[in-house]
């Protein structure tokens, strides 16, 4: 009996319930050797993280949005978050600094402190923009950066966003987000580097 | 760099506005945009819509205003149903077969070269190539009369307002031949300047290849003074028409350009056509681009003798459906009148330019109405302290669709000294009243940004 083609069912790894897995099944030329098919998990790491795992900042974010209803009051929410952003120095608005991918123009800089925590400035010329910059600018900083790299890109998802986004902001925001990790992979390498 | 208004003074438009409705906020908003077809110009966009079923939707709970035409085009039922008919009924693939639906197929396909040469006034069907879009159609010019015939000092003239379509292919080839590149500047009034044109022309400009209307500008090229400015050097001319093509007659004889190149889905046919047509003489001289079945003649292990224009450029089975959906577009636009659309388009744009100039902020690019050849039916336009992605991220709750970016013309950007730009872009489906509820969307997305306090 031939398995079907992909299909959704329930992860067979116990960490992962509730995510939605693809099953990629063999498919079987006679039915004694069922028993040897091999079900293959590719996880999407869409609902792995929970909530609950985000470091607190992150959590407080991810919440304020949760509970916001309709797609007029999520941009009032961005905007709002953009007009708490500390400011970005123009000096500052260097290539590498620069997110790309990003439908409008926006720049991220991390500082590691003393308390060994990262802190961030970001900015944008696209208000909209700014204000999901703003978003991980808050959710993000005083983490570690262990804390920092733990965070996987599903959280955006979390955010109820997508509705409001096009995919090209969704796909904007996921770029300044992985640049935010990148960066801070090379503050962890450069403060090893030097101990 | 402050950005630079279009030229002063009250656009000359010949059209009376419609009793302008009070500003009614698009919330509240009830009527539906289509109005009752008259026998006047001003009708015309009523009269269409019922052609073209995409428009009849809504959008975030508010009915779709299209305003992205420039982008692409929506598609009339015949057009759609040109390219059902075809599936259902006598598919099959062309030049070679025998059989009954081959030799239908054969036959719509050509019909369709034949209905696209007239649509543009060319001398002979064998004058046009299809080619999947405008781009494809430049780069074909350039792979093939361009590595021919330019040499190192040799000068190709471009402007700062082309779409990247019209310069990245000329910077491959001029890297490959050591060919030199110029381009043209704006004038004051944003067109392109013909004066400044005339002084980069030289004994060793090869090429001058031009937008004729710029899709985010709206200005409309002096096509007379390229043409004279290319052959004092015995020059070649080559026009990008993909915003004329839909919007007026063209007559490429008239014109006196050497090709011209257009998509068809930004007049009312499919996406995967376009064309390129070529004086016959000229398309002759030029060696084959992509090899494969149906641009040969006949075929040996090491070499082959290849056919004449336009099949020499068409290698392997063709968009088939969407040429015959081509086809059909161009009948359909032929029908209303290529005169008409224009004159349609001239009032509209007209309005869409009066009604956005009116907004307090709100920055226009490209000459106004006015100017001499007028402009196309097009606004790229700014909001003072809003990104132009706001705006339209905004404009879309209300079911407004423009677009917002560089429009494929980031050196024109930077010339302008701006990151980005919305434009709202009309075509003959849209009505005095889409305008209307546009710039009412506007309104209130200039608001709600002030309210947040963004000025």
């Amino acid at each position: 009996m031939l398995a079907a083609a992909p299909s959704q069912g329930t992860c067979l790894r116990s960490r992962h319930a509730g995510c939605r897995t693809q099953f990629v099944a063999a498919p079987v030329v006679r039915p004694c050797l069922q028993r040897l098919v091999r079900r293959q998990c590719v996880c999407m790491s869409t609902a792995a993280q929970k909530v609950s795992d985000l470091p607190g900042s992150l959590q407080k974010i991810v919440g304020s949005f949760q509970m916001v209803p309709d797609p007029m009051a999520r941009y009032k929410q961005l905007l709002f978050y953009a007009a708490k952003l500390p400011p970005m120095a123009v000096e500052q608005h260097q290539p590498e600094n620069k997110v790309e991918g990003c439908v409008s123009q926006v720049w991220v800089v991390p500082e590691l402190r003393d308390d060994g925590k990262v802190y961030w400035t970001a900015d944008s010329d696209s208000q909209l923009t700014k204000g999901l910059a703003a978003l991980l600018v808050l959710g993000l900083s005083g983490c570690s950066p262990a804390e920092i790299l733990s965070v996987q890109p599903g959280f955006i998802e979390m955010l109820g966003l997508k509705q409001s986004l096009t995919p090209s902001r969704n796909n904007g925001f996921l770029n300044m987000f992985l640049k935010m990790q990148k960066l801070t992979l090379g503050l962890l390498s450069s403060t090893n580097g030097g101990s | 760099m402050d950005t630079i208004r279009g030229a002063a003074g009250p656009p000359s438009c010949s059209w009376t506005p419609p009793s302008q409705s009070s500003s009614r906020s698009w919330r509240r908003r009830a009527a539906s945009v289509a109005e009752a077809p008259s026998s006047s110009v001003s009708g015309l966009g009523a009269a269409i819509r019922k052609d073209v079923p995409i428009l009849e939707q809504s959008i975030n709970g508010r009915p779709l205003v299209y305003l992205d035409n420039a982008a692409t085009s929506q598609k009339p039922l015949a057009v759609i149903q040109a390219m059902d008919d075809y599936y259902r009924h006598y598919n099959s693939n062309v030049h070679r077969g025998v059989h009954t639906l081959s030799a239908k197929a054969t036959t719509a396909y050509e019909e369709a070269r034949g209905k696209v040469a007239r649509f543009v006034g060319a001398a002979s069907d064998r004058e046009i190539v299809f080619t999947r879009n405008a781009s494809e159609a430049i780069n074909l010019v350039a792979m093939t009369w361009g590595m021919d015939n330019l040499k190192p000092g040799d000068e190709i003239i471009l402007s700062v307002a082309e779409h990247h379509s019209n310069l990245v292919p000329w910077q491959l080839v001029a890297q490959k031949t050591g060919a030199v590149l110029k381009h043209v500047r704006l004038t004051d009034s944003q067109e392109l300047d013909m004066q400044h044109l005339r002084e980069l022309v030289t004994p060793s400009t090869k090429l001058i290849s031009l937008v004729h209307v710029s899709n985010m500008l709206g200005a409309v090229l002096d096509v007379e003074a390229v043409v004279d400015a290319a052959r004092s050097v015995g020059a070649k001319v080559l026009l990008d028409a993909c915003q004329s093509v839909p919007h007026m007659a063209i007559d490429v004889r008239a014109l006196g350009v050497d090709w011209i190149v257009a998509s068809g889905h930004k007049a009312m046919a499919p996406t995967g056509i376009g064309f390129l047509w070529g004086r016959y003489e000229l398309l002759e001289t030029m060696p084959p681009w992509m090899g494969g079945g149906e641009m040969i003649q006949d075929v040996f292990l090491d070499h082959s003798t290849y056919a004449a224009p336009p099949a020499r450029f068409e290698a392997g089975t063709p968009s088939i459906a969407e040429a015959i959906g081509l086809g059909a577009a161009c009948d359909y636009l032929a029908g209303i009148g290529m005169e008409q659309v224009h004159a349609y388009e001239q009032e509209i744009g007209c309005y869409l330019y009066e009604r956005l100039a009116a907004l307090d902020k709100v920055t226009i690019y490209g000459p106004p109405p006015s100017a001499k050849r007028g402009r196309a039916s097009l606004a790229s336009f700014n909001v003072g302290g809003l990104h132009a992605t706001d705006v339209s991220t905004l404009l879309d709750t209300a079911g407004v669709a423009v677009r917002s970016g560089h429009h494929c013309t980031q050196p024109l950007h930077r010339h302008l000294g701006i990151p980005a730009s919305a434009r709202a872009s009309c075509y003959i489906y849209n009505t005095f009243q889409e305008v209307d509820l546009f710039i009412d969307a506007l309104k209130e997305t200039i608001d709600f940004f002030g309210e947040m306090g963004m000025e």
